[in-house]
């Protein structure tokens, strides 16, 4: 191959060729070209001109069969070109090709010529540069596929090297689905195999997508050769644009992408190959996948923001704490080697009541994830492994983390709220004094309900209407003072410190209306006493006992307002609490009541039989007492809500503990009450 | 050009027929259910049909089958929930041209519909050259 073609790149133009520039007018005497031709045994043709005028093109092939005829020099060589022309019948001058058109093209255009002129050689138009050099030289055509053939080779090459690095997978099918010959090394990766070449895409597909999938991807490669349907409007419809996949070699999941574009069509519209494109967006998918999850915990991190905005600083800090010793039980389960099913269903009530006041409070990221922490218990708690190992309690250990992890979020938010309350407000917080974690957003003694108190009443005045049951109990049949409360701080499991509370109704009306709303059941907190009525030691035990009647009143108590519309009360629910005091008979009585449906007798007779009782036997008082055994709820379904079957009894054992006792009144469709007596609280001095 | 709209639901009858408000639509026929939009097709042969699937009566791929029986050229345009490619697909096989997948937007119907009516017209061209030759 000359030289020439070493230098040539896949874009190489006309003028990048050598060119001979024998021009000759058409008058000069055909033995000079003879001559030349001899001298010269490379020159591929000469220029024949008239006044610079282009009129042909002699080639050496041309004037060799023209003086091979008999008396051929005798003939042409005195005469002048044109009679050479005359006689080769070139009745018009050859194309002209412009310098810098690309080699192929002018390829492309000489193979067009008729077959006479196939290979002669093309004629070059010279850039005007004023020194006397020709206008028109010729290149020699082998000269031009030599290079056509250079520069296949290279685009060949860079075609292959596409191919070979390019990420996305390319192949093209026929009509009968069959991969073509060439396709991107990424295809051979992507599908596991080398050998695609003439094999039907739907057949590689199959061990790697299934059956079902494979020949989904046939009828829809049916479609896409169907010229009636419309390439863009069946993109949507594509089975394949992301399709979870396994790649045979090794079984790894993958998840494959393939998008199809129309190429090749013949005259009568058919279409004859599509291009195929497969990119694995296994970590594309894998990410969007977690910013998904990034987005979502962004917004429920927002969510937790306005939850914690909105809830007193002093019940949330009260929250977390009761949170804290949770998570210490959860630790200490399966610890010892002892049976940690007792502890955890302990661990799971105390969860439980949490969840709820959570829920009351507003909190209701904190309620989910614990209803989520309440399940695992109850996974464990139910199932059939023993318990006794760390490692039996695993699943227990994940969602203790997670709980764990939202707590130490909501801790990071109140310290970052207590950092923007000092800059917010440092004229008022004294360098001192710790600001409060959160900005207050009620006045700290204020009431939940603005409800006017009511004064002292007498202890034989009813502040709940209804029954007058409740009101005669401590005088006539509880005459001698209950049991003084413990002395000791109530244990773990017990509702938090007594002192730590100042307002026994705070965020109870608040948690009432939250809740109700959620339901659809609007409601209403009434109290017809101050919190200065309830002494210090019982205010934790009445703020839990308020919270978890407040719930049981919203889930099970009060009908819907058109239910209640039905049976002519208010359609918002009222819940009504009232103290009586008692020091003569030494004990302290409080009254939560509110208007609902009442108890249901008929679905706790049915619940009975869960505590190992029969329900037919029990009578109304008895039915009533159940709601306090463990594992006892009328409610159909497990919720966010209600449904498991503590929480009430959690109240009880409180009561039960500080010495108290706990009575529930109920009348169907009118009311349900709970009647709590304690002991009579001894004033510290004089219990020092 | 007319349009007829299939779809069993007023809804998304209206929100296609919103679409087509601007442009070259002259009118707009609608049907309930297959078997009317048959009888509507037979009686008005419209050039263009958006087409739901799942509906009462006769479903779309019925009535696609059918159409395509009066009319082998009919540009139809699937426009349904995507429950099955495999009924997505029968629908295509069947003769209509493309699909599109509720829920839609304005813009998606145009142009659907754009895309549509060009596909109309080349077979319309095609047929007057089959009749001149």
């Amino acid at each position: 191959m000359p030289d020439f073609a070493a230098h040539l790149t896949a874009q190489s133009i006309l003028r990048e060729l050598p060119s001979h520039d024998q021009t000759f007018d058409v008058s000069t005497k055909g033995e000079v070209v003879g001559a030349l031709f001899e001298a010269q045994p490379g020159l591929p043709g000469v220029i024949v001109t008239q006044r610079d005028g282009l009129l042909g093109v002699i080639s050496r092939r041309r004037y060799l069969r023209l003086v091979a005829r008999q008396f051929g020099p005798e003939v042409f060589h005195p005469r002048p070109l044109q009679v050479m022309l005359d006689a080769l019948k070139i009745q018009s001058a050859p194309e002209i090709f412009d310098p810098a058109v690309p080699i192929q093209a002018v390829v492309q255009r000489s193979l067009e010529r008729p077959a006479v002129q196939l290979y002669e050689p093309v004629v070059r138009r010279e850039s005007p540069s004023g020194d006397g050099s020709p206008a028109l030289t010729l290149v020699d055509f082998p000269d031009l596929l030599r290079a056509d053939a250079r520069i296949s080779a290279l685009r060949n090459a860079q075609m292959k090297q596409i191919l070979a690095t390019v990420r996305e997978g390319f192949l093209l099918i026929d009509r009968q689905h069959r991969i073509a010959a060439e396709y991107s090394a990424s295809v051979a990766q992507m599908l596991g195999r080398e050998d695609l070449a003439d094999r039907a895409l739907p057949d590689v597909l199959a061990p790697m997508i299934g059956p079902e999938k494979a020949e989904l991807c046939r009828d829809y490669l049916g479609i896409l050769f169907d010229p009636n349907a419309i390439e863009n409007l069946i993109a949507s419809i594509n089975p394949l644009r992301e399709i979870e996949a396994r790649r045979p070699q090794d079984r790894a999941a993958l998840i494959l992408a393939f998008r199809f574009v129309r190429g090749e069509v013949d005259a009568n519209g058919d279409i004859l190959r599509v291009l195929v494109r497969i990119e694995d967006v296994t970590r594309a998918a894998a990410m969007a996948a977690e910013l998904e999850a990034q987005e979502l915990r962004a917004r429920a991190r927002v969510d937790l923001v306005f939850e914690l905005v909105g809830t007193a600083p002093d019940d949330l800090m009260r929250l977390l704490d009761r949170l804290d010793a949770v998570l210490g039980a959860a630790d200490a389960l399966g610890q010892d080697g002892e049976d940690a099913r007792p502890a955890l269903a302990a661990l799971f009530r105390q969860v439980h009541a949490i969840k709820g006041e959570a829920g009351l409070l507003g909190l209701g990221t904190l309620q989910r994830r614990l209803h989520g922490f309440e399940g695992t218990l109850v996974d464990l708690r139910d199932g059939e492994l023993p318990l006794r190992r760390a490692s039996d309690l695993a699943p227990l250990r994940t969602a203790r983390d997670e709980l764990s992890g939202l707590i130490d979020e909501v801790r990071g938010l109140v310290e970052q709220f207590r950092r923007l309350a000092r800059v917010a407000a440092p004229a008022q917080q004294p360098a001192s004094s710790q600001p409060a974690p959160v900005q207050q957003p009620v006045a700290p003694q204020a009431a939940p309900v603005q409800q006017p108190v009511a004064p002292q009443a007498a202890p034989a005045q009813q502040p709940v209407a209804p029954q007058a049951a409740p009101a005669q109990e401590p005088a006539a049949s509880q005459p001698a003072p209950v049991q003084q409360p413990a002395s000791s701080q109530p244990a773990a499991a017990q509702p938090a410190a007594d002192a730590a509370v100042d307002d026994p109704f705070r965020g109870v009306a608040q948690a009432l209306e939250t809740l109700g709303q959620r339901l659809g059941k609007p409601a209403r907190f009434v109290t017809r006493a101050a919190p200065s009525d309830v002494p210090d030691i019982y205010r934790g035990l009445v703020r839990d006992a308020l919270i978890q009647f407040a719930r049981n009143a919203v889930v099970h108590g009060f009908e819907l307002p058109d239910v209640r519309r039905g049976r002519g009360k208010a359609p918002v629910g009222t819940l009504q609490f009232a103290v009586r005091h008692h020091p003569k008979h030494g004990s302290i009585e409080f009254v939560v009541q509110d208007d609902g449906g009442g108890l249901d007798e008929d679905a706790l007779r049915a619940r009975a039989q869960d505590v190992g009782l029969d329900g037919r036997a029990l009578d109304t008082a008895q039915l009533a007492q159940l709601i306090f055994r463990p594992g006892v709820s009328t409610a159909t379904d497990v919720t966010l809500d209600a449904g498991r079957g503590v929480g009430l009894d959690l109240v009880h054992d409180a009561v039960v503990s500080r010495g108290g006792r706990i009575r529930p009144h109920t009348k169907r469709g009118a009311y349900c009450a709970f009647q709590i007596l304690l002991p009579w609280p001894i004033p510290a001095e004089d219990a020092s | 050009m007319k349009l007829l709209i299939v779809d069993d639901s007023l809804i998304v009858r209206n929100a296609i027929a919103r679409a087509t408000a601007q442009g070259d639509i002259t009118e707009v026929l609608r049907a309930e259910d297959g078997v009317e939009a048959i009888e509507l097709y037979r009686t008005h042969r419209p050039a263009l049909v958006t087409m739901d699937l799942t509906m009462p009566r006769l479903d779309g791929l019925g009535a696609i089958s059918a159409i395509r029986a009066l009319q082998p050229n009919a540009s139809i345009l699937v426009i349904s929930a995507l429950n099955s490619h495999k009924m997505a697909m029968d629908a295509i096989s069947r003769g209509a041209c493309g699909f599109l997948t509720k829920p839609f937007t304005e813009s998606e119907v145009i142009d659907a519909l754009d895309q549509l009516m060009r596909h109309a017209r080349k077979h319309a061209a095609e047929e007057a050259d089959v009749t001149a030759g």
